[in-house]
């Protein structure tokens, strides 16, 4: 018995010895006559201006800040007046040293949209977002690592179509990572998935759980609907339309003309009856009346 | 429809109507405006081209994107999905007053396909982008003992796992709710069945008691013993005969069983029965007739004989 269970310690020793090597922890003890370790590379310098314009209501607000918590290369912005040219964003980004944007614009307390633009040179796209979930919500059980790099995850559709992959790139660079960024984490515990569907890009966050599948999810949710995309950055001769986007303002429009068409509908079946309704229900021949009785009795 | 100069000149003077409609431009009908159709653009040229200029030439681990297919279907997932398919069926066919959706928008609005679709797709990502990782040598899991801020306060997860309990000792009420409702339906079959086992039983019981008043029964051995059932048989063989003929005749005396109301009325059958009947014949040849004819004619005997033999009786 003994020497089974010390044999068994042993092993385990031996198990944890090889995982700590696979690890390569730092060590333990660092004299400081030591020069500093070289920083690692970091290539990929992405820097995200995340805002907003007025008039975004309290959920677009914690879904950008949902987006600002997951995104550790964001630079903040106060809020932009609506009464400037979207062109104005340029500049800001320029002295924020930024070079993607991404802007939220509210109308109506109702609609977000959504412009996510690569500063200097463009393309720029304006989206729809609609079916928003923030993070928030308790239904959402994953959690992960603040600022840790997600795995970005597109569907077929952003290989076949041109427009779809266009907004492939300006989607992997926004909202990736970059690679050895100093708010970053070193570990993999989220998923990014981008799928097209109804003429819709839908997006998702998970957590991985285990390695071969598990996962749970974090939040936020939201829907792209892509409106229109522009060539240089807000701005521009225009690339792509969607011609299947309705707006919002005229979807809600149509519906109310719908219930409005109902009533009317009603009062013209209503008068067409009155107009249509023969006098006479029936032509009776007055002669037939004169033999009611039988001749015979 | 009108022609392309009819409707460019929807706003001129009557005149100039006048003039088209001369000419043979304008025809009887009614002329309405064309809505100008919406021109979309779709410059699938200069998208290829900005695509070329922003693209980024790093290497795969700066970027972190892939392009998958669903992960194949899990099988208790591809169990649950058809348990709810079958349960929104039902739901669908029970209500007409929730939306129809047609089969082809079923994705769409079909809320727990649609998302386990993004979860295959997610979960495709992850084996590849694992792997694709592992092969790089970088550390894909955070070892235990690595603390830093999630992206989800403490606080918060707490409500989420609280929310989570909450949930689950819902669904357990529930089900025990539910298993309590079946049980009482099962004792009150049970009752049922116990209680007509208790009338048969004493049925039997009283039928054997007859029996044995009747004298058919000589043993009471089924008081004591009611699981011997051979020695019952045993007992019924060890029948009285004579008590036996006794019943035997009452019965046909009597009658066994049945209704015995009307039962000795005339009937039309009974009435139109004429095969008892035998023909009187001449009084002098009385003796010749029938069976008794051979033997000697039983006579009544005569008043006085018949007054003393009562009296004897006595």
């Amino acid at each position: 018995m003994v020497k089974k269970v010390l044999k068994r310690k042993r092993k385990v020793e031996k198990e944890n010895e090889t995982k700590a090597e696979e690890q390569e922890l730092p060590p333990a003890k660092r004299a400081s006559d030591e020069p500093a370790p070289k920083k690692i590379k970091w290539i990929n310098k992405q820097r995200v201006l995340v805002f907003a314009s007025r008039g975004i209501n309290h959920r677009d607000r914690h879904l950008m800040e949902d987006i600002k918590t997951l995104m550790p290369h964001h630079r903040p912005e106060s809020k932009m007046e609506r009464s400037k040219t979207l062109q104005v964003v340029n500049e800001m980004c320029e002295m924020k040293n930024c070079n993607k944007a991404l802007l939220f614009e509210g109308r109506k307390k109702k609609d977000l949209y959504m412009w996510l633009s690569n500063v200097p040179t463009g393309p720029c796209v304006k989206f729809l977002v609609e079916n928003i979930y923030t993070m928030g919500e308790l239904k959402m059980t994953g959690n992960c690592l603040k600022g840790s790099r997600p795995l970005l995850s597109f569907d077929d559709n952003f290989s076949t179509c041109p427009q779809y992959s266009l907004l492939k790139e300006l989607l992997t660079q926004i909202f990736g990572v970059p690679n050895h960024h100093p708010k970053s984490q070193p570990f993999f515990d989220h998923v990014y998935t981008f799928s097209v569907l109804d003429n819709r890009i839908w997006f998702r966050n998970f957590q991985i759980l285990t390695e071969d599948g598990g996962l749970a999810e974090i939040g936020p949710r939201f829907v792209l609907n892509p409106v229109k995309i522009f060539a240089s950055s807000f701005g521009g001769e225009t690339l792509w339309d969607n011609p299947n986007y309705i707006s919002p303002a005229k979807y809600r429009q149509s519906i109310s003309k719908r219930a409005a068409g109902k009533y009317l509908n009603r009062v013209e079946q209503k008068l067409a009856l009155q107009a249509n309704k023969p006098e006479k229900s029936y032509a009776l021949n007055p002669l037939d009346e004169i033999f009611k009785e039988d001749v015979t009795t | 429809m009108s022609s392309s100069e009819g409707e460019s000149d929807y706003n001129s003077s009557d005149e100039e109507l006048q003039e088209a409609f001369a000419e043979g431009k304008l025809k009887p009908g009614l002329n309405a405006v064309e809505p100008k159709k919406r021109q979309f653009k779709n410059n699938v040229s200069a998208m290829k081209q900005k695509l070329n200029e922003i693209k980024l030439a790093l290497p795969w681990v700066e970027r972190l994107d892939m392009i998958n297919v669903p992960a194949p279907l899990a099988p208790e997932l591809a169990l649950q999905m058809q348990e709810q398919e079958v349960k929104r069926a039902k739901q669908l066919k029970g209500n007409k007053k929730l939306p129809q959706y047609a089969p082809e928008e079923d994705p769409v609005l079909n809320d727990f396909r649609r998302e386990t679709m993004f979860h295959r797709q997610a979960q495709g990502a992850v084996m590849e982008g694992i792997a694709r990782l592992k092969k790089l040598g970088l550390p894909t899991t955070r070892p235990d003992d690595y603390f830093a801020q999630m992206a989800k306060s403490d606080e918060h997860m707490q409500k989420v796992r609280e929310k989570l309990m909450k949930k689950q000792v819902i669904a357990q009420r529930s089900e025990r709710v539910r298993q309590l409702r079946q049980q009482r339906k099962v004792g009150k079959q049970m009752q049922i069945e116990a209680n007509l086992k208790k009338h048969a039983e004493k049925r039997k019981m009283l039928e054997e008691v007859k029996k044995y008043q009747k004298g058919i029964r000589r043993d009471l051995d089924f008081l004591d013993d009611k699981k011997k059932p051979v020695s019952n048989k045993a007992a019924l063989r060890r029948v009285d005969k004579k008590a036996q003929s006794k019943l035997k005749m009452k019965n046909s005396k009597y009658g066994f069983g049945g209704k015995k109301r009307g039962s000795k009325q005339n009937t039309r059958s009974s009435s139109a029965d004429v095969s008892e009947y035998k023909r009187p014949g001449n009084p002098g040849k009385s003796s010749k007739s029938g069976r008794l004819g051979k033997g000697k004619v039983k006579q009544r005997p005569g008043k006085n004989r018949r007054v003393q033999m009562k009296s004897k009786r006595k």
